[in-house]
């Protein structure tokens, strides 16, 4: 029973964290970037995970609903 | 920009995106999420820059209320910014007859496209919409800035009467703006049009609109515009306007087209377009044009559009500009493609030959390539969408162009791109 709760709360707490970490990838991009800077890539994988997140959220929201194009999968 | 201004700003965006991700579209959030970057060296110095921008909505339909956040977090020539563009709340009463908006809202009237930190009222009657405006105004990244310390005005736009055949509105405008001394421009507006093709040979469509100052006794942004269906598929146009372009940027269409300019001119146009079948429409136009740097001339264009049934779009156009000190032939080229459900893609070309005073006759080649995609996530369109643009210009006489963006975004609780620039 307690882990069932316990569950439910992870499940709630999920979109919060997926939200933080897209802004704070987003942020860290965005104020630590070298190439707008230096010109060159740092390769500190701060877009990479960014980007990431974006596109797994993408393919997350489409097998469990809400996309726009929902109607026609149907 | 502040630090503190810097660090409030990505607070918002943090609260935002995850307000964003965890109630949806069910919360009455919708919104966008957008990564940008971008390299040029159009600025004639090469850059690069990286941009996050959000667009938040929040409506209530119930209760009349409606907000909207809209942020960039960017870096630019070494420069890390934050900078928020809207941030509102939004109340109708009565029915939508009153309407109050407070907070940082974009606005655009004779002065440009501008932010507002303040207030806005609008009252909706039977005949008339009334606005009350008052506030601080700001900048917006790229376009012109207004020098003042306060703007306040009032606008009244009649709703559509409809007299001997015509469909006509109007509207009247008062706007101060304050600094060290204060500077007071009048609005005027009307438009008039109509489907009855009795009505020939009387116009079927005419506007006019302009501005005065009344501080310096000068009458900005003059437009007068005539439409005249001549035959079922013959349309002539007959402008005059006056006008100072709002925005330094221009787009890879506007660096060629001559008849951009930066400062004030002034152009008198005659256009004349016609429907040679239901795919295929060609134009024709001549220019009076008065510069402010550059002195004055004449322009004239030639065009046809050709639209094909599987999507394509394919368009030819050349245009010759003789001012006094300078000559410039232009020949454009656009292929435009609907690929599929979820892509589009085109390519712009152009040739072009200038007879300038400051850099003597330089000849350029300019292509540019877009591709817009709407990515497919377990083969359906998913609200994840890619662009890409990429162009460079050949010079003979002047630096060679170029310019790439990329960028990746995504929809939240089915708010469409483009929906919420």
């Amino acid at each position: 029973m307690k882990q069932k709760s316990l569950l439910k709360h992870g499940e709630k707490l999920v979109p919060w964290l997926a939200g933080a970490g897209f802004a704070v990838s987003h942020i860290i991009t965005s104020s630590n970037c070298t190439i707008p800077k230096q010109g060159r890539c740092s390769t500190c994988g701060g877009c990479v995970v960014g980007l990431a997140a974006i596109v797994a959220w993408a393919v997350h929201k489409k097998k469990h609903g809400n996309g726009i194009y929902d109607d026609q999968s149907a | 920009m502040t630090t503190k201004a810097r660090e409030f700003n990505r607070a918002l965006y943090l609260t935002g995106v995850m307000l964003l991700i965890s109630a949806d579209a069910q919360a009455g959030l919708t919104g966008q999420l957008e990564a940008t970057l971008e390299s040029n060296n159009s600025q004639f110095d090469s850059e690069s820059s990286l941009e996050e921008r959000l667009d938040l909505f929040y409506q209530n339909v119930d209760d009349g209320l409606s907000a909207n956040l809209s942020l960039v977090m960017a870096q630019q020539s070494g420069n890390d910014e934050a900078e928020l563009y809207q941030l509102y709340l939004q109340q109708d009463m009565n029915d939508s007859a009153d309407q109050i908006s407070l907070g940082r809202f974009f606005r655009a009237d004779t002065l440009g496209y501008y932010s507002l930190d303040g207030v806005q009222y609008r009252h909706r009657a039977d005949k008339l919409i009334m606005s009350l405006y008052a506030g601080v105004p700001g900048r917006i990244e790229a376009f012109r800035s207004i020098d003042a310390d306060t703007l306040y005005g009032v606008n009244l736009q009649t709703l559509p009467v409809y007299i001997i055949d015509y469909e006509m509105d109007a509207n009247l405008g008062w706007q101060r703006l304050e600094q060290d001394s204060h500077e007071q421009r009048y609005h005027f507006g009307w438009r008039a049009n109509s489907d009855n093709e009795t009505n020939r040979p009387l116009p079927a469509a005419v506007s006019m609109s302009a501005s005065y100052v009344e501080e310096s006794s000068q009458w900005e942004a003059v437009q007068i515009k005539t439409r005249w269906d001549l035959e079922e598929d013959d349309t002539l146009r007959i402008d005059y306007e006056t006008y100072e372009p709002a925005s330094n940027e221009l787009s890879f269409r506007d660096q060629f087209y001559s008849l951009y300019a930066r400062g004030n001119q002034t152009q008198f146009k005659a256009a004349y377009q016609f429907d040679y079948d239901y795919q295929q429409t060609w134009s024709m136009a001549a220019r009076r044009v008065n510069r402010e740097y550059g002195g004055s001339g004449y322009a004239g264009v030639l065009a046809v559009e050709q639209r094909s049934s599987k999507g394509l779009l394919f368009a030819v156009k050349a245009e010759q500009l003789k001012l006094q000190s300078e000559r410039v032939a232009s020949l454009f080229l656009d292929v435009d493609k609907t690929l599929g459900p979820s892509v589009r893609g085109g390519v712009s070309g152009v040739i072009q030959q200038q007879q300038k005073q400051l850099v003597g006759d330089n000849r350029s080649l300019g292509i540019e390539l877009y591709l817009e995609h709407m990515v497919s996530v377990n083969a359906l369109p998913s609200d994840l969408h890619f662009n890409f643009t990429a162009s460079h210009i050949w010079n003979s006489r002047l630096e060679d162009e170029y310019r790439m963006l990329l960028s990746l975004g995504y929809s939240f609780g089915g708010a469409k791109q483009g929906m919420l620039q």
